[in-house]
């Protein structure tokens, strides 16, 4: 996905938004189970954004994030991201837990960070093993790491390894609603350009 | 006292800018990149590079030249030249170069702060450029402000005291 050089044709857009459509669902669908509540997710929205506009999805390079990160290997390679706002972090991992945290907490202990690295780990597996249905391709998805700091350097990770293929990302925005309140966050998507080559072979479209 | 009409230039990723005084200059959020600070003691001029990658011999698409160790910092040197600063005056100060995720696996992807923080050291030294302060590595993300009056950069980490290098 040389996206520095040629743009993706809309019609690969078109898949890579149902791509992530059907994967956010099916992640939606596995968190809510597990959570036992009324979790729903709006339609993603796929975009592809220079690096410097992805922390603006969060409120900035400065805004506080929890963000879970998996690696993921087989006939593709790359990673997804789980990005929250620390306060949606608090929020969700107090759910998780059955706790309730002060406003301005932000101390996360192993607890508070496992819970979220679960969450990120169910949505996220669940997200990979959809893509891996629909192209047929065997994915394995590593055990997630969890950080919580400034936006900007917690995606520094996934935007280097970005940075080795060009000046874009495919960002899948996806807002969960839970009970109809939104929790703000975002799931990312990261792959070389011979994985999406592989993605769309795999799905009968040629590069 | 006169309105103070200093600025802060924002310098973003992979992305270098020149700063003349009394403005100072920024780059937020550096996690396993690394801020490269140049100035001498007596120009008005400085620059910074926020560099993300260590080396661009090793990435096809390389048109970027900030993105890189190697040529974002032959191209901040050569920016300063042209304002008129002499390379053997030019003194550096980075942070960053974090290792912002701790994986329990095995793979080499973590550790591009410290392959950042190798690659601009040996580029500074390649120009003969002394590196006067430094705070690079660790597991946290680092905002800097370059001061070229006083000529300290200012350290910011979330839950942490600044710091002044």
């Amino acid at each position: 996905m040389n996206m520095g050089n040629h743009e993706l044709s809309s019609m690969k857009l078109d898949i890579l938004r149902e791509l992530g459509n059907i994967g956010a669902g099916n992640a939606t669908t596995a968190l809510s189970v597990m959570l036992n509540s009324n979790l729903r997710m709006e339609a993603p929205l796929v975009k592809i954004l220079d690096f410097n506009a992805i922390a603006d999805l969060v409120g900035g390079p400065d805004t506080l994030v929890a963000a879970v990160l998996t690696h993921f290997n087989g006939a593709i390679k790359g990673m997804t991201l789980f990005v929250l706002q620390v306060e949606e972090a608090r929020n969700l991992a107090g759910v998780m837990l059955g706790k309730t945290y002060p406003h301005d907490y932000m101390d996360f202990d192993h607890m508070d960070k496992s819970a979220l690295k679960e969450v990120g780990n169910i949505l996220m597996s669940s997200y990979i093993s959809s893509i891996g249905t629909m192209t047929n391709l065997q994915l394995r998805a590593d055990p997630p790491a969890i950080c919580i700091d400034m936006a900007g350097s917690v995606l520094s990770l996934p935007i280097s390894e970005l940075g080795k293929i060009g000046d874009q990302a495919l960002v899948i925005d996806s807002k969960i609603l839970d009970n109809e309140r939104p929790i703000d966050g975002f799931l990312m998507f990261v792959t070389d350009e011979e994985s999406f080559e592989h993605i769309f072979e795999a799905l009968g479209i040629g590069c | 006292m006169g309105v103070d009409m200093a600025e802060v230039i924002k310098v973003g990723i992979a992305d270098c800018k020149l700063c003349k005084k009394p403005d100072k200059i920024t780059t937020i959020g550096l996690g396993s990149c690394i801020g490269v600070v140049i100035y001498t003691a007596s120009d008005d001029y400085c620059g910074l590079v926020h560099i993300m990658l260590p080396a661009s011999s090793e990435i096809k698409n390389n048109q970027n030249r900030c993105k890189f160790a190697d040529t974002g910092i032959d191209d901040l040197v050569s920016a300063l030249e042209k304002k008129g600063m002499r390379k053997a005056s030019m003194t550096a100060k980075i942070a960053g170069g974090a290792t912002m995720f701790q994986f329990s696996g095995n793979t080499d992807l973590g550790s591009i702060g410290e392959r950042n923080i190798k690659a601009v050291k040996q580029r500074l030294a390649y120009h003969r450029i002394r590196i006067a302060a430094e705070e690079c590595g660790a597991d946290f993300g680092r905002t800097i402000v370059f001061d070229n009056g006083t000529k300290e950069l200012q350290v910011r980490s979330t839950g942490k005291p600044d710091r002044i290098l």
